[in-house]
């Protein structure tokens, strides 16, 4: 409780750094990650990430220091030399966007490796440090590192918001794009400039092998969410920066744990959690909506029975036990009584001593489902000409979706029929006139 | 069977467009007339996408130059509308029928500015042109494929343009929205707007359009369809490639051989 205080109130510079840095490279490759997630292109992250290697060891090789302004101007030429020669041999050649990019993320991070033992093996002091790109050190971020991260972040930021409409034009519709006169090659250099400066800053925290999901989680965790593009970025911001401040600080909390996996961790845990909970796209929503169905299917049918019990025996408030219910139709026991107290909780039905007996409601409502059911058996025979042996299963199912407003239709458009194919009468609800 | 006319409000000069130097169209010539409306005809693999592409400089040209209103496409863009094959985008893009439709006025707006309220009446009035007012605020996922066609159909109407190219805006429709596109295009024409539909319905080519415009590689037929629209033109174009024709072709991409001469 104590660290949760002193963490959250930030009095630490060494915490405002860490936290600081993690939440701004968190929102910003996230939302340039939405982007690059809606064209479809998350494998490009990843191999951006791998080819910034070569350029950092090159411009240490170069510089011989480790300022990070001369580190990024680095990774940011080979970032974007991997994407245009990604681009140049999808379209110059016959190999595919896929296998472009493998072989350009191999090429450029193999060099970067050999870049980088080469320095080690140098014995040249200021290199310590550098192989923490590799895997990333949050920790490292202090300081005058923080001040230009900031600064990129800020730029990606209004980057995003400026191009807003026309990236989500090219990643909705190129072609639309280009017919109006929109610059779409110069409009996806930008994204592609704002991408690799996302991975640029990206990397001091998390290292080259994560950055992908740093790029690509958040877009498709927020994506479950919602529908609309501008609260899918915002979204995405949110759980970019939520898993940068934890990640920040569980590492504060178990010194030993590092920031960047953790970030990584927690973000991908928010997209898991996503994937199941989400409305209307996440598995638990799905299962929920089906078992709704079903039970809805079954009480239906339950009602239906009681109601075709009665017409047999021409009492419609007789009293039913479970065998005489079973005996009509093999309903298992179990369901069947949570069915029935369902029922009987729902005011349609009545229990009196083990056994039911229909309300008026209950009964109103076992007779919409009967007549439903003979209705769709006449459409069926009538205007799909199916014989009338086969249509009593499709009509099963069919009786427990049509709405109100088809079944109007339907008795309209059949002119009320009196019976089935199978000639049982089709009741009708008699409205009182007046 | 190619009849040229006055004043055209679009020329094609000497078109060929190679995808890694095979050519997709060869040495396309035509003009079309004003406020007329073509059915751009040919079996699969024509070049009927290609050819409007290439008018809209979507895909690059290896030869020749197209005018619209007398003038080269970059300069008469905000007057001319593309829409493309409905399956050429993901309908499960997060956006709504509106924004969808608001993108008709991005030619007009320009770069970095926002759909103004004006933009998004001017959307409202083209999605009730095409009968989809109740679905403006509908995620585009949820739609059937007529009314993803109605809602394209819609972000060109809000172009306010004078010439449209559309890349098949009948494949994938219920018979109901096919009448109802037809109808629109009609009208859009009978208002003097050209309307240029690559189709693939033989059966109602006479009903719907006026001019014929019959493609396999090489143009065969453009002219009124009383003229263009011949039993003996269709064998012609749906006959088969001229097989010297395509081996020629073929040979252009294995040996890698520049389409013209540029020596």
């Amino acid at each position: 409780m104590e660290d949760l205080i002193t963490f959250f109130s930030f009095q630490n510079p060494n915490i405002r750094y860490v936290a600081g840095g993690s939440v701004l490279l968190a929102i910003s490759s996230a939302l340039v990650g939405c982007f690059t997630f809606l064209k479809k292109k998350a494998l490009v992250g990843d191999a951006v990430a791998h080819a910034v290697l070569p350029g950092i060891c090159l411009s240490f090789l170069i510089s011989g220091t480790k300022n990070p302004i001369y580190l990024i101007i680095g990774a940011f030429v080979t970032g974007w030399l991997s994407l245009v020669m990604i681009d140049f041999i999808t379209r110059k050649s016959k190999i595919k966007e896929d296998t472009a990019i493998g072989l350009i993320l191999s090429v450029f991070f193999g060099v970067g490796i050999l870049l980088l033992t080469m320095i080690q093996h140098s014995g040249n002091a200021a290199q310590s440090g550098l192989d923490s790109f590799l895997f990333g050190k949050a920790a490292a971020l202090v300081g005058q590192d923080l001040y230009i991260f900031s600064i990129i972040s800020v730029c990606l930021l209004l980057g995003v918001i400026l191009f807003y409409k026309e990236f989500a034009l090219i990643s909705f519709d190129e072609d639309f794009a280009k017919s109006i006169g929109f610059p779409v090659k110069r409009l996806e250099l930008a994204l592609t400039t704002l991408t690799v400066l996302a991975v640029v800053t990206g990397i001091q925290a998390v290292g080259v092998v994560l950055m992908a999901a740093m790029l690509i989680t958040p877009a498709a965790a927020a994506r479950f969410w919602t529908n609309k593009l501008s609260i899918m970025l915002v979204l995405a911001a949110v759980f970019g920066a939520f898993s940068g401040v934890s990640g920040a600080y569980i590492s504060y909390v178990a010194p030993s744990m590092p920031t960047g996996p953790w970030i990584v961790m927690i973000i991908s845990m928010i997209a898991i959690i996503s994937f199941f909970v989400a409305p209307e796209r996440g598995i638990l929503y799905k299962l929920i909506t089906q078992a709704k169905i079903k039970r809805r299917i079954l009480i239906e049918n339950i009602l239906k029975l009681f109601y075709q019990l009665g017409e047999l025996d021409k009492n419609f408030s007789a009293q039913r036990t479970i065998e005489q219910i079973q005996a009509k139709r093999p309903i298992k026991t179990a369901s069947l009584l949570s069915g029935l107290n369902i029922l009987s909780h729902q005011g349609f039905l009545k229990k009196q001593n083990n056994s039911w007996q229909l309300t008026d409601q209950g009964e109103k409502k076992g007779q919409r489902i009967v007549k439903l059911h003979r209705l769709w058996e006449v459409y069926l025979t009538k205007y799909l000409r199916i014989a009338p042996d086969h249509v009593h299963e499709d009509a099963d199912n069919i009786e427990h979706i049509l709405t109100p407003e088809l079944e109007s239709r339907l008795e309209a458009l059949l002119q009320y029929p009196t019976s089935d194919p199978h000639e049982s009468i089709i009741p009708y609800r008699n409205v009182i006139k007046s | 069977m190619i009849v040229n006319v006055e004043d055209p409000v679009l020329e094609i000069h000497d078109l060929t467009v190679t995808y890694s130097k095979k050519p997709v169209l060869w040495g396309v010539d035509l003009t079309l007339p004003k406020g007329s409306l073509v059915g751009v005809i040919g079996p699969n693999g024509a070049g009927k996408s290609t050819l409007i592409k290439a008018i809209m400089e979507i895909v690059p040209l290896s030869s020749g130059w197209v005018e619209i209103l007398q003038k080269p496409i970059a300069e008469i863009r905000e007057r001319v509308s593309y829409v493309p094959q409905k399956e050429s985008v993901d309908w499960d893009f997060p956006a709504s029928v509106r924004d969808v439709v608001v993108m008709g006025r991005y030619a007009e707006l320009g770069l970095f500015k926002r759909p103004r309220k004006a933009d998004y009446e001017a959307a409202d009035y083209a999605l009730e042109q095409v009968n989809m007012q109740q679905y403006a605020n509908r995620q585009i996922s949820q739609l059937s494929g007529g009314q993803q066609q109605r809602v394209f159909l819609a972000r060109a109407l809000a172009q306010n343009a004078e010439i449209y190219f559309m890349d098949e805006p009948f494949a994938g429709v219920d018979a109901a929205t096919e009448k109802a596109i037809i109808n629109i295009l009609k009208a859009m024409s009978e208002e003097g707007k050209t309307v240029i539909v690559v189709h693939h319905d033989l059966q109602t080519v006479t009903q719907y359009f006026d001019w014929v415009v019959q493609l396999n590689t090489r143009l065969v037929a453009s002219g009124p369809i009383e003229q263009a629209f011949t039993q003996e033109l269709l064998q012609e174009t749906y006959g088969g490639k001229l097989s010297i024709l395509s081996e020629v072709g073929n040979l252009l991409k294995k040996q890698q051989f520049p389409t013209r001469d540029m020596t």
